[in-house]
């Protein structure tokens, strides 16, 4: 292995190393570095990015940060080399073919960085398919990621523009909150919108790691984790407002529900997808992750920039719609079905009543309206999907 | 001892700010329009273990359609219309909503006077209104009196000043059987209300409600009168959720408004001092709370406002037992010499409120209104 500065020179970052790469290693400063220590600034950054070939026993699998369930697509192992080693941050099964068709070497992108930083690492690798190198990501792998990166960037202590931008730039955009600039920092380092950080953050909570390994295995949609949200939001609303501060159990609650709602989420998937295959006339109405499941999609930041003062809309039931729906929720094909399939359950339960005509026709005349609302916003989703495909 | 209540105004099952909703105001427009408005309330109710319920007659929803040069129809012959574009209601339409509800308190139907500080436009807007008012008011105690006789009927006072109500409204007010006066606090400070009140007061008048009070001294005002002087005092406001759809936390102290949308900025690990399970519970700093997606952080923040206010008024409750409690449990709760300043002409008026209130109306309105 390659090693570009000398033993005394190299810096380590130990935080979430192991304890055999920390006596490895020679730290010569222990300090945390400064917005003015402009030596600390390089040494995250890449200072050589080569194609070369390597023996595999000189590549160490990064494990510290885990891997996506889609193999790379790109065509060589990606390593990130430090002083210390060669890390593979993607494309293992790359190595793993090789070692199987009996090489002992292999051609890699290698990375070249001046010290060893676990976190770096980790950055780099979580960064790895938004960024559009080594392939695709699944929606949950990028909830699990933030949640593991916000962890450990919140209660580490490091420098955090050591991980933003180099040279002039250095320290651009952080503001000295912590919990902002970790925002920020991921936001560079994975290629997302700070509020598309924050949905993957607020997607996390209450859910436990092996839910969410879970939900990645099982290649969770984006589409399911905000339809979900709703329901979290209400169940934990109302679990805070009941007393029951415990996040443990407020965890294990969310998760317990996540999966079932999962399990009724693919169903009626599969019910739609049976559908359409049966009456092609029928208008799908599908957010972009619903067409290929776990598909990464250009539409992570759709979720909008706030407005500094949005108007405040009135949801009061009924105050423009007779059908009372949560006015949060995005019209989909999901809402106008459950729209139909309320109307109908009224009429029927008007029906089986014992009413005068007159109320009937009174109650037939309500319905006809909450209809017609209900055909428009069928019009408004086929024109918006066919302004999609122009 | 009377009984303070604060009712949650413009809540939907959906964007209810708590699991559990001890007092809700609904409106006849918005609740009762359809059958199908009708089954959504009810449902509401249920879901929030509501316990008190009252039922506005709409008089806000025609004024603000009239604020916004939209239609506005007062045809029994139709059902309630409350779209973007128009408004019909009846003193007819009211009662048969109030049949489907059943609330414990009903309002008359009203047309609202808008806020306007000049006094000719105060005349012109009061002139412009009383007609409407004083024979909805009329319709409205006959049809109750008829139809639902064990709902209490609170009739909304619309009017600036104390000269239009006992010159105008008094006299056939005191005609109607009723059991209470609604008092719309939009034209009013501390002084003003205390004016108001003690009129009803003296009247005989003892189950008052204020609408639109979610302030400090407005909830303080109401507790005081509530436990010292009337059977029933009772508030309402919507402040909790347009504050939040405006990304505005209430300060849990003082109720005063703290940004937190997208521009805002914080000292890092700064937290609020509140105690609800919502924001305090879970540990969010400011930034914390900013920080949290668009929609996520406006439930948060429904649920927390809505805590602040009912928290606030249920302690100014339990601190009226003398003006002295009641001052010292408000200036814990502020310190800047505007609110200090506030507070003061607050207890100034409860003052005269708790030991002149059988005193000549004239020399109270000399004391108050100007206070």
């Amino acid at each position: 292995m390659k090693k570009s500065k000398k033993e005394e020179d190299v810096l380590v970052d130990t935080i979430g190393a192991t304890d055999q790469q920390k006596e490895e290693t020679t730290t010569t400063n222990n300090s945390k570095p400064t917005g003015e220590d402009s030596s600390l600034l390089r040494v995250l950054m890449t200072v050589k990015r080569s194609l070369e070939s390597i023996p595999i026993n000189e590549i160490k699998r990064f494990t510290l940060f885990p891997d996506f369930v889609t193999p790379t697509t790109a065509e060589h192992p990606v390593i990130v080399r430090t002083p210390l080693e060669n890390d593979c941050i993607d494309g293992w099964n790359l190595i793993e073919e090789a070692l199987a068709d009996g090489e002992t070497e292999i051609v890699c992108e290698v990375d070249e960085v001046e010290v060893h930083s676990v976190a770096e690492n980790c950055l780099r690798k979580a960064g790895m398919r938004s960024l559009t190198r080594g392939g695709k990501y699944i929606y949950p792998e990028m909830v699990r990621n933030t949640k593991i990166l916000m962890n450990h960037l919140m209660s580490s202590g490091d420098e955090l523009r050591i991980y933003g931008h180099g040279g002039r730039r250095f320290g651009e955009g952080f503001i000295n909150n912590r919990e902002n600039d970790v925002i920020y920092l991921l936001s560079l380092r994975l290629g997302k919108d700070d509020t598309t950080i924050k949905n993957y953050r607020c997607h996390s909570e209450y859910l436990s790691d092996d839910v969410l390994d879970t939900l990645i295995k099982r290649k969770a949609t984006k589409e399911f984790f905000e339809d979900f949200q709703t329901k979290k939001r209400i169940e934990v609303k109302n679990e805070l407002g009941s007393g029951n501060l415990s996040v443990n159990r407020i965890t294990e609650m969310i998760s317990k529900l996540i999966l079932e709602e999962f399990e009724q989420f693919l169903i009626e998937q599969e019910n739609k997808k049976a559908k359409k295959g049966k009456s092609p006339e029928t208008p799908i109405i599908a957010t972009p992750d619903a067409t290929e499941e776990g598909e990464p999609t250009d539409d992570d930041d759709d979720d909008g920039d706030e407005q500094e003062n949005p108007i405040a809309v009135d949801i009061i039931p009924g105050s423009s719609d007779p059908t009372p729906v949560n006015n949060e929720a995005p019209v989909t094909f999901e809402t106008i079905k459950l729209q139909i399939i309320n109307v109908s359950k009224r009429i029927v339960d008007d029906v089986s009543k014992e009413i005068s005509l007159d109320d009937m026709r009174k109650r037939l005349q309500e319905e006809v309206l909450t209809i017609t609302k209900i055909l428009a916003q069928i019009e408004a989703q086929i024109e918006a999907l066919s302004g999609e495909k122009k | 001892m009377g009984i303070f209540t604060n009712f949650c105004a413009g809540v939907s099952l959906p964007i209810a700010p708590a699991p559990n909703v001890y007092a809700i105001i609904g409106n006849a427009p918005q609740n009762a329009f359809s059958e199908i408005a009708v089954r959504a309330t009810l449902e509401m109710f249920r879901s929030l273990n509501t316990k008190f319920i009252m039922f506005d007659s709409g008089g806000y929803q025609i004024l603000k359609k009239e604020l916004e040069g939209k239609i506005i129809n007062f045809d029994k012959s139709r059902q309630i219309i409350c779209t973007k574009e128009e408004i019909n209601i009846t003193p007819e339409l009211v009662i048969a909503a109030n049949l489907k509800i059943r609330p414990q308190i009903m309002t008359s139907l009203d047309f609202p006077v808008p806020k306007v500080s000049d006094p000719y436009q105060q005349y012109q807007q009061f002139i412009k209104k009383l007609g409407a008012n004083l024979v909805w008011m009329q319709e409205t105690a006959l049809l109750r009196q008829k139809y639902c006789p064990e709902i209490e009927l609170f009739i909304p006072i619309q009017c600036y000043d104390l000269k239009q109500f006992t010159d105008y409204i008094e006299r056939p007010l005191m005609e109607l059987k009723f059991e209470g006066l609604s008092l719309p606090t939009r034209n009013l400070g501390s002084g003003g209300i205390t004016l108001f009140l003690l009129k009803f007061y003296q009247m005989g008048i003892r189950k008052v409600h204020l609408l639109s009070v979610s302030n400090l001294t407005g909830l303080a005002l109401a507790a005081y009168f509530a436990r010292n002087i009337f059977d029933w005092c009772s508030v309402d406001a919507t402040t909790w959720r347009l504050n939040a759809d405006n990304m505005i936390y209430m300060d849990p102290l003082d109720l005063h408004s703290v940004g937190v949308g997208k521009n805002s900025s914080f000292q890092e690990g700064a937290r609020p001092l509140c105690d609800c399970p919502w924001c305090a519970g879970t540990g969010y700093t400011f930034t914390g709370i900013k920080n949290i997606p668009q929609t996520d952080r406006i439930s948060l923040l429904r649920s927390h406002n809505y805590y602040v206010v009912q928290k606030a008024g249920e302690e100014f409750y339990d601190n009226s037992t003398d003006l002295l409690t009641l001052e010292r449990c408000l200036k814990r709760r502020v310190n800047t010499p505007l609110r200090i300043k506030k507070v003061d002409k607050l207890i100034q008026a409860l003052s005269i409120a708790t030991y002149m209130r059988d005193a000549d109306i004239k020399v109270l309105e000399g004391l108050l209104w100007k206070l």
